[in-house]
């Protein structure tokens, strides 16, 4: 079944054509890697479906309902959520606090409680930091807890920014590079990682990435963006002897 | 409003909007420059004002000598203060404002009290009969403001694009990290911006006097309201600020020829609509958060 | 640690994760042990600022009524400016709204100050998200002078609706609250309905900040757009920034204005605005505690200049810029400028 489906999008900027026409869909519960050059329009094409820009034109659709019309919170609300190439962390709070603020959301506290009904505030804000301390030891970040993000060392800022995402309870993950800055141990960690959320949390995740090895191994499906054309799509053998691919990204990191 | 009041107005809304555009280029360079919204932008424009009054009322110095000489305090002024509001080149917008207001509010109590509260009335440098045309009638001051603004206002742009200091100037704020590497001294370049941008102060200080009074309530008047049309032409931008400036006068002079006491209510209300409709200014590129 | 390889690694697992539980809830105990002193401390200063009248000339309490109104307007315009981000200078729109309304509708309409004081905070909220509106298309110094526009348009219609508002000269003789049959009318009586009200608004605030809107706003101060592919509504958090603001300014305006039975518009100006800015930025953005000390010190360093006669407004202004260059974090940040410096010394 497809979960996601992207319908001829376009996205220019002042004359630029920063995604051309590119159609594909996303299987429920895939690993699907999108992969292309620097500037290929691969974060554009996550920024058109999170919402943040709107296409100039062609169509999203998540369980099948449209959604390119809608502003980037609801496209959240409705299952979809993401991390971002340089990571966006809410700097000045802490761990705890930055996953917190994500279950606020959906925590069903309303503003007329801080005036009326402390105890359902105080109530609900138990539950709220329960949550977050399951989600932060599912990821490790226990002892990290009361850390402000910026202070953080770089993989746990990445690995933080993840779970974030995660407290959102999404149906689909779109992750731009999440092994970028990392070392190679935190690499295979991260695999392990996106594998987890995918095999044991039942979310589909889709990855951009320039770290070949990791989106070989663990990608079904691999969509490959050229200058904001979809120059292929298949699975990682297909993809890797493919001769456009090959010469699309001579000079690059193969 | 018929087509003479329509045609007066416009001019006189030129006049004043020709002092707002000095005002808002200066508001502009220093915040290309360096990152700055100085909001003692207004204080410096009073003082600027009142020594040139000084000059020409009490010492008799012909009015552009007073210019001149309003403007060599000024711009050293403005030079010095670059030392001081250096280390907020770096901060938070919030603090920013904060720290050149506090310096605003040094400028503006020592002009208190070097010159008290009651402003001084200046006389007009020339012959300041109006023009009448038909039923249309003009006061030549104003032409003369206008034509002194656009001189100046080239004189700044030939020196900015055409001489080898302008040039630097330019450079200096577009490519910081560069201009640093190729050994520039960016910290004078600041400087001199921020000395440029308080001459422009100070000319249009000067120039105004005889239209209003001069007194300490001209930096907030004038100031704000070059502040904004800084902002409404596209904050950083030269051309912006002069459409900003312009704008502003217009409009303001055109509302207070129908209900005189509503027209700063309604320029501002106005001038957020056109905020809210165009949210980087008028010629401001509306830029999509890179993400 | 990986995920896979714990899995694999199953005692390791456990081990690790009893040995973050254990680092876990033993930074809770120390987070909670720091609550419950913060409740003393706060229950300390609420026992002092009751007991404050009593050591007080009427100079002195003057004074004091004003630190613990202007408490109240710094809490507020933080809880906009330092929690959410949003740079508004209409802040002391709301206040005028507040003590307008109340001053018209106390005067000219002869109501009750407990009926015109829910109307007028109405007033002063429904400005508020009025003149919030536009920070959810413009943002920083537009943001800024939109509002700072907007303030002084809200001062010039008051100036001109002469007729209600009694133009330039404002209002006079507005009448003394009464709580329960006690006619407030010494500043000592005045002193406790401000300070009830100022312990309320920050007994809320402090909730607030703590829990779900508090995170919502700074996370929108920290990155809208973060916040908004997180599923925060960042434009209903904004308004409702400025909703706050509008609701302790406007509790504030009411208070002022039955404080000195007389309201005029010189009140709320630009350098009113830029007074309680200050007492926000010198304190500490973003943290409510530095509002309250920062009141405390900016009322009593302007009560102090005064001695210096003409020189006091550019002292003031000197010290602001010093205070801004040297401590750009406010009165909180020497806390932990000191803790630095301690462990600096310690290694
Ligand atoms: N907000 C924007 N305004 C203008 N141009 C943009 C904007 N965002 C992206 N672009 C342009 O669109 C093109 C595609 O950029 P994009 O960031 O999507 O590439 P990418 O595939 O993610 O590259 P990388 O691998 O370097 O992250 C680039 O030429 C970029 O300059
Ligand atoms: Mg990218």
């Amino acid at each position: 079944m497809e979960l996601l489906k992207i319908a001829k999008v376009s996205r220019e900027f002042g004359g630029l054509k920063a995604i051309d026409d590119v159609s594909f869909s996303v299987k429920k519960g895939a690993i699907h890697g999108v992969i292309g050059p620097n500037g290929s329009g691969k974060t554009t094409l996550f920024n058109v479906v999170s919402g943040h820009y709107k296409p100039t034109s062609g169509e999203v659709w998540f369980e099948n309902k449209p959604i390119h019309k809608l502003p980037p919170y609801k496209i959240c609300r409705a299952g979809l959520a993401r991390t971002f190439q340089n990571l966006r962390l809410f700097k000045q709070m802490t761990v705890l606090e930055n996953i917190c603020a994500v279950l606020d959301e959906s925590s069903g506290v309303r503003i007329l409680d801080y005036f009326l009904f402390l105890n359902r505030v105080l109530r609900i804000e138990k539950e709220t930091v329960l949550k977050a301390e399951k989600l932060l030891e599912d990821f490790n970040l226990s002892e990290w807890w009361n850390v402000q993000a910026d202070s953080l060392p770089y993989g746990v800022q990445k690995r933080m920014e993840i779970a974030r995402a995660l407290a959102t309870n999404p149906k689909l993950l779109l992750l731009d590079e999440p092994a970028a800055g990392l070392n190679h141990t935190e690499t295979d960690e991260l695999s392990g990682i996106i594998k987890h959320i995918r095999d044991d949390l039942g979310i589909t995740v889709v990855l951009i990435e320039h770290d070949m090895k990791m989106v070989m191994s663990i990608c079904e499906t691999i969509t490959v963006l050229n200058e904001g054309h979809l120059l292929i799509e298949g699975t990682p053998e297909v993809v890797s002897n493919d001769k456009q691919v090959i010469s699309a990204y001579l000079g690059g990191e193969w | 409003m018929n087509g003479t009041v329509l045609i007066q107005s416009l001019i006189g809304g030129l006049g004043i909007g020709s002092i707002y555009a000095l005002v808002a280029i200066g508001y502009s360079l220093v915040y290309r420059t360096m990152g700055l919204a100085n909001f003692a932008h207004g204080n410096i424009l009073m003082v600027g004002a009142y020594i040139g009054t000084v000059f020409y009322v009490s010492m008799h110095t012909n009015f552009i000598i007073a210019i001149i000489i309003s403007s060599i305090l000024i711009g050293i002024l403005g030079m010095v203060m670059e030392r001081i509001l250096r280390p907020l080149g770096k901060m938070d917008l919030i603090y920013m404002m904060l720290g050149t207001l506090g310096i605003g509010i040094v400028l503006q109590n020592l002009a208190i009290i070097i010159w008290g509260t009651d402003g001084i009335a200046v006389q007009y440098p020339i012959k300041n009969e109006p023009w009448v045309i038909g039923n249309i009638s003009i006061s030549p001051y104003t032409l003369v403001i206008i034509c002194a603004s656009a001189t100046v206002v080239l004189a700044l742009q030939f020196f900015l694009h055409k001489t080898k200091l302008g040039l630097a100037m330019r450079s200096s704020a577009q490519e910081k990290e560069m201009s640093l590497v190729l050994g520039m001294n960016v910290n004078l370049m600041n400087a001199l911006t921020l000395g440029l941008g308080s001459v422009l102060a100070a000319i249009a200080g000067v120039m105004v006097g005889p239209v209003f009074y001069v007194s300490p309530d001209m930096s907030s008047s004038v100031g704000i309201i070059g502040f904004a049309a800084a902002i409404l032409g596209g904050f950083g931008s030269i051309p912006g600020a002069i459409i900003g400036g312009l704008t502003f006068g217009v409009l303001q002079t055109m509302v207070a020829t129908q209900v005189s006491e509503w027209s700063q209510v309604i320029a501002f209300v106005i001038f957020v609509f056109v905020l809210i409709i165009k949210p980087s200014g008028i010629v401001g590129e509306r830029v999509v958060d890179k993400i | 640690m990986t995920l896979n390889k714990v899995a694999v690694d199953k005692t390791a697992n456990e081990r690790m994760d009893n040995q973050a539980e254990l680092t876990f809830s033993l930074n809770e105990r120390k987070l909670t042990n720091s609550k419950s002193k913060a409740n003393y401390w706060i229950a300390f200063a609420v026992g002092v600022g009751l007991l404050l009248p009593f050591a007080a000339n009427t100079y002195q309490i003057h004074i004091l009524n004003l630190v613990v109104l202007y408490i109240m307007l710094a809490i507020g315009l933080n809880l906009t400016m330092g929690y959410c981000g949003q740079l508004n200078l209409a802040h002391v729109a709301f206040y005028a709204a507040g003590a307008y309304t109340s001053a018209i509708l106390t005067t000219t309409y002869q109501f009750n100050f407990w009926l015109a004081l829910p109307i007028s905070i109405l007033v002063s909220v429904f400005l508020g998200v009025l003149i919030g509106l536009p920070s959810l298309r413009v943002r920083t110094h537009y943001l800024a002078i939109a509002t700072l526009g907007l303030s002084i348009a809200v001062n010039e219609t008051i100036v001109n609706l002469d007729t209600i508002t009694g133009g330039p000269v404002g209002i006079t003789g507005i009448p003394k609250p009464s709580f329960f049959g006690i006619l407030l009318i010494t500043e000592y009586s005045y002193y406790y309905l401000v300070f009830a009200f100022t312990l309320l608004l920050f007994l809320f605030s402090r909730l607030v900040v703590k829990h779900g809107i508090g995170r919502s706003f700074r996370a929108v101060r920290d990155d809208h757009i973060a916040a908004q592919s997180l599923g925060i509504n960042v434009a209903k958090q904004q308004i409702l920034a400025f909703a706050f603001s509008g609701l302790f300014a406007g509790v504030g305006g009411v208070l002022y204005a039955h404080m000195l039975s007389y309201v005029s518009p010189d009140t709320f100006t630009f350098n009113e605005m830029m007074f309680i800015l200050t007492i926000v930025v010198i304190g500490g953005l973003g943290n409510i505690y530095g509002s309250i000390a920062g009141a405390v010190i900016l009322l009593i360093l302007r009560e102090w200049l005064l001695q210096f006669e003409n020189w006091q407004q550019v002292l003031y202004g000197a010290m602001i810029v010093a205070l801004v260059v040297f401590m750009p974090g406010g009165l909180v940040s020497i806390k932990s400028l000191f803790q630095r410096r301690k462990k600096a010394g310690s290694s």
